[in-house]
């Protein structure tokens, strides 16, 4: 047990004695996982921002002109069946004349002596989680309810959008894997050169007959230190530059950057495991 | 206690021991001579398994190079006190914890740490000096410091291979006078040097070694 606590103490000293390369091997792992945290927290934030743009979709369904009130109600319950339908909103022809009349400033009825607004309806559309949106299926199911005159959307734009944040995404994910791959190769290299500067001090605990356990023990508490220090710093500076943009940004835009604590405990975790993994590989190779 | 039985051990560049045998008996001191390359450190390491033969048998203790596993190395050099000509001190640890090192390894508690190196801190000369750092001390006092962390352990053999090869002749001749003294009390020493005329007047036993095969025991 005291042998336990020592090794413990030792790895934890270890961080002190060996300054210079303590900061090397905490300064890669926290500019690595900055650059990551960055593109988790972007990730993040382009599902909230795509949600924000898709909930702006709308398809405006008008009937024809001869459907009354009570007709236009049993299309809108016909549509909310269909595939594709979030939900439907009905406006009949007096909110339209209505509405015209806020928009426009004029009264319809005084200038032509009758209501030319037909009954119509507002869908919004459903989002199936981060898949991209097709509303091409539901524009040619509506067209073929009988009554409805005209199907206005913005195809174009919803096409535009979806494709644009296809593109994103997959970009996004690939950088970020490309730069994980380098994140493990660079901390673990790193950790391993901080192991490697001390087969000095390796070769003397071997000559006085340390096992190598009790060389190697020490090492990789060193190793796992490094990891949770560089990330943790990694993880409060992207917390307090998350904080602050939101405060600094808050009069100008109602959208708000999302940190998710969970991305960040995996990233902590990934670290521990690269500052272990790195640790281990060193100092395997010096005790062979 | 300490037995080469016609051992050869050959570097990839051909230099080595050859056909190398002799005895140590547990409480003897010994001198292991030869001029620089001759074999010396060859045979220290040897000794502590770092190296094992090519041919022949090193019996160490209960240790036979020819059976030990490589997870016991560990434990037979835990029988032996390495000293050395560059000291190896940890620079990175005060004197008291180089000296305790030993102890760690093996698992001691606290307390019979402190005690026993405290009590081989003042048998060597340092008490004063158990919180310096060994870059603060001098050659001679390092050396001791040395020999102190060799010793804490209480061996059965120390083994110092050139431990006056970078002192003064009059501090030189204080280690050898401590290696002497801790000879009395029982344990062996092995001590390689190349400095025959620090040595020849001291009346221990010779072993000579040159070109890698031994002159005279």
């Amino acid at each position: 047990m005291s042998k336990l606590i020592y090794l413990l103490y030792e790895g934890i000293r270890n961080l002190w004695r060996h300054k210079l390369t303590t900061f090397t091997a905490i300064g890669s792992v926290f500019f690595s996982l900055l650059i990551i945290g960055i593109f988790i927290i972007v990730q993040q934030n382009s599902h909230q921002l795509i949600d924000y743009v898709r909930s702006e979709y709308r398809i405006e369904v008008f009937f024809e002109d001869h459907v009354n009130n009570e007709d236009a109600q049993l299309i809108v319950d016909q549509i909310k069946e269909l595939d594709g339908v979030q939900s439907i909103a009905i406006v009949t022809k007096e909110d339209a004349l209505k509405i015209y009349q806020d928009q426009f400033d004029e009264n319809l009825i005084d200038i032509l002596g009758y209501n030319p607004l037909p009954n119509s309806a507002v869908i919004n559309i459903d989002k199936h989680g981060n898949s991209e949106v097709d509303v091409e299926p539901l524009i040619t199911n509506l067209e073929k309810i009988s009554n409805v005159n005209e199907v206005v959307y913005e195809g174009t734009l919803i096409r535009r959008v979806e494709y644009f944040y296809k593109t994103i995404v997959k970009i996004i994910s690939y950088i970020a894997i490309g730069l994980l791959v380098i994140t493990i190769i660079v901390i673990s290299n790193t950790v391993k050169l901080s192991v490697y500067a001390k087969r000095d001090l390796i070769q003397n605990l071997k000559s006085i007959g340390a096992t190598k356990m009790f060389i190697k023990t020490p090492f990789i508490i060193e190793g796992i230190l490094d990891g949770i220090l560089g990330s943790l710093l990694a993880i409060i500076v992207l917390f307090v530059a998350v904080r602050s943009a939101n405060a600094y940004f808050a009069d100008l835009f109602s959208f708000k950057i999302l940190f998710n604590i969970y991305g960040m405990v995996w990233l902590m975790a990934i670290a521990i495991l690269i500052g272990l993994i790195g640790s281990y590989r060193g100092i395997r190779v010096l005790l062979k | 206690m300490i037995g080469f039985n016609n051992v050869t051990y050959t570097y990839p560049n051909g230099m080595g021991v050859f056909n190398v045998h002799f005895r140590i008996l547990p409480g003897e001191f010994s001198f292991l001579i030869g001029p620089s390359g001759a074999g010396k450190t060859t045979i220290i390491r040897l000794i502590y398994m770092d190296l094992l033969p090519d041919k022949g048998e090193v019996n160490v203790n209960r240790y036979s190079s020819k059976k030990i596993r490589k997870r016991k190395i560990p434990h037979l050099r835990r029988d032996i006190g390495m000293i050395f000509q560059n000291f190896n001190l940890l620079n990175d640890r005060n004197l008291f914890e180089n000296v305790a090192l030993p102890l760690h390894i093996v698992g001691y508690n606290k307390k019979e740490i402190r005690d026993r190196v405290i009590a081989i801190l003042i048998e060597v000369g340092l008490e004063d000096k158990a919180y310096e750092y060994p870059w603060e001390l001098s050659g001679g006092e390092q050396q001791r410091a040395c020999i102190a962390r060799g010793l804490v352990k209480d061996p059965d053999i120390i083994l110092a291979d050139e431990p006056t090869g970078n002192l003064d002749p009059s501090t030189a001749l204080q280690i050898i006078r401590l290696l002497e003294r801790i000879n009395r009390k029982g344990t062996a020493v092995l001590m390689a040097s190349h400095n025959y005329r620090l040595i020849k007047e001291l009346g221990h036993r010779f072993i000579e070694i040159k070109n890698g095969i031994i002159q005279s025991r």
